[in-house]
């Protein structure tokens, strides 16, 4: 192919004038407008008294300044808890789970690196509770903990543990419901980032470990352990976060309204807003509730060691 | 590389064994119990009893019309499908912006993107309806209920973890390659089309499935955005479980069966993709 003289000179300076930013401009501009502005505008509510009268006529919204902190923080409560109740019910929730989750999804994770015949069958079952939509678990889980006419104590009163009229869904049993279920149908998630980085380890690693006498423990200890720790803080991390902001298993298990033991932070917000209809002290709880997350957020980010990435090439 | 043989086992034989049997009887329990319910008339359903009576197929002929599957299943196709598809579209162009253009404070850009991930739906819900509702009046056309409202709110919140992938995956690409190109006197776009894009494709299915995925479980923002034009499988399913409530008999079992209706199309996307998706997962994960 011929190159004209001006034509190499282009070549020889390469992309220097090429320089396609519209390529981010779709993603950019949504993001921008549909995560972006309500963001701000969760922060712009939180100070105003925003109810159904007061949205007609958005203008001349009536400015509350902190009225709607302080209201969360200090009202007693109307519907369900307080916003400090549902907190603590939130930070129970996802720290329990949590708590439970990691253990089992690294023990999980393990059962299955080894190369056997059928390894492939049970790697996906242990990935289906995580598949399953979070509105079928929530749908089951009503029909299993139905007191007396659900299967959980038909089950139990055949089996003649227990009379099978346990309350599962009302009450204090109805927090470890709901965090029987999420534990069921997350620990797959912590699963499979443990897989993928146990798939990483070189197997010459463990086999150098065996040489050098080490038992399980001590292989658990030189290799396994440092090679996954990275991957379980993130894991850790996304999971703990997930588990706190969860809406659907909340929503689906008890219908709408929780009973006080159960009823999370991102139910109080929603319920406040869209049922209680003060959606101001909605914003203003939900603002609280991104500050309270931002604290984990920063803790992985610091502990992770956020820095610049090596280019596969060796630039940077 | 996996963990193999004898002299690379992580735990011992019998811990292995027992904790596959266990965990698998863990997972399927609640699994065989859904489809169990599944098969018992209503009736039942609603006066207990442990073994279904007779076994209702019916139930899942009912859940089509009654539970309304066949229409929700149709429009979450259309919904996540094209939400999957332009979020994963987008994202590549932001992700070659990133990776070629930009190359500056990564760092900070990937705690951004992780921070964006834990946003918490129900925060951002409300200001999404103000300014659609106060769209609407203004614009005099309307938001809530059509398809464009929730594809749109899905693609943006699934840019985040979109992005980061297709960020991470456009990295493992030499910039070798394109600077081939560049000698033959392509521009930078041609490089991206015939260059980048073919060897991104693996990357793209399993970000597109992911986002897809995500898209179909979501109750918090089709509960706003849909309405019964447009509704979506998992609103289906919460609007019918909310009117049998008021009824003296129930028809849950239709409902059970749609549930499993709901879940189908979900696990065998996941199964399928299973190996697609532990690999991408590792690199985005491992590598970040």
């Amino acid at each position: 192919m011929a190159h004209s003289l001006s034509r190499q000179v282009d070549v020889r300076r390469g992309w220097r004038r090429d320089r396609p930013w519209y390529l981010a401009l779709p993603g950019g501009v949504m993001v921008l407008f549909l995560v972006g502005l309500p963001l701000l505008g969760t922060l712009y509510f939180s100070l105003f008294t925003v109810t159904p009268e007061t949205l007609g006529n958005i203008a001349n919204m009536p400015f509350a300044g902190i009225t709607n902190y302080s209201n969360a923080l200090t009202q007693p409560a109307q519907v369900g808890t307080t916003f400090a109740g549902s907190l603590l019910v939130s930070l129970k929730f996802a720290g329990l789970t949590s708590l439970i989750v990691v253990p089992l999804g690294i023990f999980a994770a393990m059962t299955v690196s080894e190369r056997s015949k059928c390894q492939g069958i049970w790697r996906s079952i242990y990935l289906i509770p995580y598949i399953i939509p979070g509105v079928v678990t929530g749908l089951f889980g009503r029909f299993f903990f139905t007191t007396q006419t659900g299967l959980i104590d038909e089950l139990l009163k055949a089996l003649g543990i227990s009379s099978g009229s346990t309350l599962w869904l009302l009450g204090p049993n109805s927090f470890w419901a709901m965090l029987g279920l999420e534990v069921w149908s997350t620990w797959g998630f912590i699963y499979l980032l443990v897989l993928a980085g146990l798939q990483s380890i070189d197997d010459s690693l463990i086999e150098a470990a065996v040489l050098d006498g080490c038992g399980y423990l001590g292989r658990w200890r030189a290799v396994v352990w440092p090679s996954i720790r990275r991957l379980v803080l993130l894991a850790v991390a996304l999971s703990t976060l997930f588990h706190f902001n969860n809406f659907t298993l909340p929503y689906i298990l008890f219908d709408g309204v929780p009973p006080s033991q159960s009823y999370v932070l991102a139910t109080n917000i929603y319920l406040t807003s869209f049922q209680g209809f003060n959606t101001g002290l909605g914003c203003a709880e939900g603002v609280l509730m991104m500050v309270i997350e931002l604290v984990p957020i920063f803790v992985y980010l610091k502990m992770a060691g956020v820095t610049t990435e090596k280019r596969t090439d060796g630039s940077r | 590389m996996a963990v193999g043989s004898r002299a690379t086992r992580l735990l011992p034989r019998y811990l292995s064994l027992g904790g596959r049997i266990g965990l698998t009887v863990f997972a399927l329990a609640p699994v065989v119990g859904l489809l169990w319910l599944s098969l018992m008339p209503s009736l039942q359903i609603i006066n207990g009893g442990l073994a279904p009576r007779r076994l209702s197929w019916s139930n899942y002929v009912n859940a089509w019309t009654q539970v309304n599957m066949a229409a929700g299943i149709a429009h979450t196709l259309i919904i996540a499908g094209t939400g999957a598809a332009v979020c994963v579209l987008c994202s590549v162009g932001i992700a070659y912006v990133i990776s070629r253009l930009w190359k500056r404070r990564t760092g900070l850009l990937m705690g951004g993107l992780f921070a964006a991930q834990t946003a918490p739906g129900t925060v951002l819900l409300l200001p999404l309806f103000i300014l659609f509702v106060s769209f609407q009046a203004v614009l005099h056309i309307t938001i809530l209920g059509t398809y464009g409202a929730i594809i749109v709110t899905y693609v943006s919140f699934g840019l985040p973890l979109s992005v980061w992938l297709m960020w991470m995956y456009m990295e493992s690409v030499p910039e070798a390659l394109e600077e081939a190109a560049r000698v033959d006197g392509a521009s930078r776009l041609v490089a991206l089309w015939y260059v980048i894009l073919p060897l991104m494709i693996p990357g793209m299915i399993v970000t597109g499935v992911l986002v897809f995925i995500g898209e179909w479980n979501d109750v918090l923002f089709a509960s706003v955005l849909t309405n019964q034009n447009t509704r979506t499988v998992a609103i289906a399913l919460q609007q019918f479980l909310e009117t049998q409530g008021g009824f003296t008999q129930p028809e849950y079992g239709p409902l059970m069966a749609g549930a499993v209706i709901a879940a189908v199309p979900v696990v065998l996307l996941y199964l399928l993709f299973q190996r697609h998706l532990v690999r991408g997962l590792s690199l985005g994960a491992v590598k970040g």
